[in-house]
């Protein structure tokens, strides 16, 4: 079957067999109380506001002209209106001393940015390839047992990620990857990722996919980023409940295969490098 | 009348369906959760005014109008990237049947991502939740002859991508 002959049943049939099914954490009526609250709050604060704005327009509407005719007087000043915050910033982002919320992907980006501080290796070292760990229940997309690499509380998967098996990409040039980015879901704040060769003068790419806030860069017909930021882990089809995660990609040059290679993931509070072996997937001929 | 007592059964029994809803709508669980959530506290505050047995229609609705305003918001735009390979079972992967139920889920979010808000609420309704066109035209507050245009426009976008990838994996399930 080809996509041009997709009928309407077919679509249904594949949308009800590819839900997945939630975690446990559903029904949970106190948070929505609570956010209903909040809600409330703000309707009102922007009703107030609304108020206030009338009543300052008004105000200068009937004053201005008689206060400009009086020099010597002075406007009362109206004080500022709270904003609505906006979600999707839970730990990078604070309210201002105004109450307002100034934040956007770079003012987030700039709160867990640490210094990229790749290792380096001498001609001739081994890779020093990070631990991967076994999930011997799934998760993250993953029904049955999978391995991830790294130190945690961040994790590469993927086809052949020790070593990590790159195919020919023909609209970039560059060699990719598929990979999913697993994160703990205890972690649940924003994620900054950058990397580049480490044994070798190279550089590395992230595809931009589902769930990425904001990219940088943009090698390899516009595929291949040097950042990913992620305003806050949990995305994917996690369908235990203990992993979020995102589903990306790594492009490689193909001069750099084969090559050892590091990915610094800042987060808030840790930041984390993982390190590994790329080369050409055999298949790929 | 609907009483706020009854809004705690609500949420306790349709939750998981209607997040299922929010997650086609989304095509994350992060953004779900929370479109799912600010439905429910939308709805909450109008719980007393809303028609006995017509409560899953409301929040349903209130979760297309809340997804597309966010939508519309900047931060929330995202482009994909466009066809970055299949993903080949390898060692690390779970077993075959898993792998391609969770292959097609992802390539259908992929060709989700690629309608506009409106097509892609148009194409959960219809196909996700089974809607007749009156019931998705009522949902999302527009005529029926807009549901079937939207519906159509979808159907043809998902058509044209070509991704035969996705197509044998709907195949392969339907065998």
């Amino acid at each position: 079957m080809s996509m041009s002959g997709l009928s309407e049943k077919e679509l249904a049939d594949a949308l009800r067999r590819a839900t997945p099914e939630p975690g446990t954490n559903v029904g949970r009526a106190g948070q929505v109380r609570a956010r209903a609250g909040r809600l409330r709050s703000r309707r009102r604060a922007t009703a107030a506001g609304a108020v206030v704005c009338t009543v300052a327009a008004v105000v200068l509407a009937v004053g201005l002209p008689s206060w400009l005719a009086s020099p010597g007087r002075q406007p009362r000043a109206v004080a500022p209106a709270a904003s609505a915050s906006p979600s999707g910033h839970w730990v990078a982002c604070s309210p201002g001393v105004d109450g307002t919320f100034p934040c956007g992907p770079g003012a987030v980006a700039a709160a867990i940015r640490k210094p990229l501080n790749l290792p380096t290796l001498a001609p001739g070292a081994s890779c020093p390839v990070s631990p991967t760990r076994t999930f011997p229940h799934g998760g993250a997309g993953f029904s049955g047992s999978f391995q991830a690499l790294g130190p945690g509380p961040f994790y590469m998967a993927g086809p052949g990620s020790t070593p990590l098996q790159l195919r020919p990409d023909r609209s970039s040039g560059w060699d990719e990857q598929k990979v999913i980015w697993v994160v703990d879901k205890t972690y649940g704040g924003p994620l900054l990722l950058r990397g580049g060769r480490i044994d070798a003068p190279g550089r590395l790419g992230f595809a931009h996919y589902i769930g990425a806030a904001h990219y940088s860069g943009g090698a390899g017909d516009g595929k291949a980023h040097r950042s990913l930021l992620y305003e806050r882990a949990g995305f994917g089809a996690d369908d235990r409940g203990t992993l979020d995660s995102f589903p990306s990609g790594v492009y490689i040059p193909p001069s750099g295969l084969p090559g050892c290679y590091a990915i610094q993931v800042d987060g808030v509070g840790f930041s984390e490098t993982l390190v590994f072996r790329a080369t050409g997937s055999p298949s790929a001929g | 009348m609907s009483q706020p007592a009854d809004f705690d059964a609500f949420v306790a029994s349709r939750s998981a369906v209607l997040l299922k809803t929010a997650w086609w709508l989304t095509g994350d669980w992060q953004h779900a959760e929370d479109l799912l959530q600010t439905a429910l506290a939308k709805s909450l505050l109008a719980w007393e005014r809303i028609e006995p047995g017509r409560e899953e229609a409301y929040v349903r609705r209130v979760l297309v109008t809340t997804q597309a305003t966010w939508w519309r918001r900047a931060w929330h735009h995202e482009r994909p990237a466009g066809d970055v390979g299949e993903l080949v079972d390898g060692p690390v992967s779970g077993g075959e049947p898993q792998t391609a139920t969770v292959e097609l889920r992802r390539s259908l979010v992929e060709a989700l991502a690629t309608l506009t808000s409106r097509q892609r609420a148009t194409v959960v309704l219809r196909y996700y939740c089974d809607l007749s066109e009156a019931e998705t035209a009522a949902t999302m507050g527009c005529s029926v002859g807009t549901v079937k245009s939207q519906a159509a426009k979808a159907l043809a976008r998902l058509r044209a991508l070509q991704d035969t990838a996705l197509a044998d994996l709907i195949d392969e399930g339907s065998r």
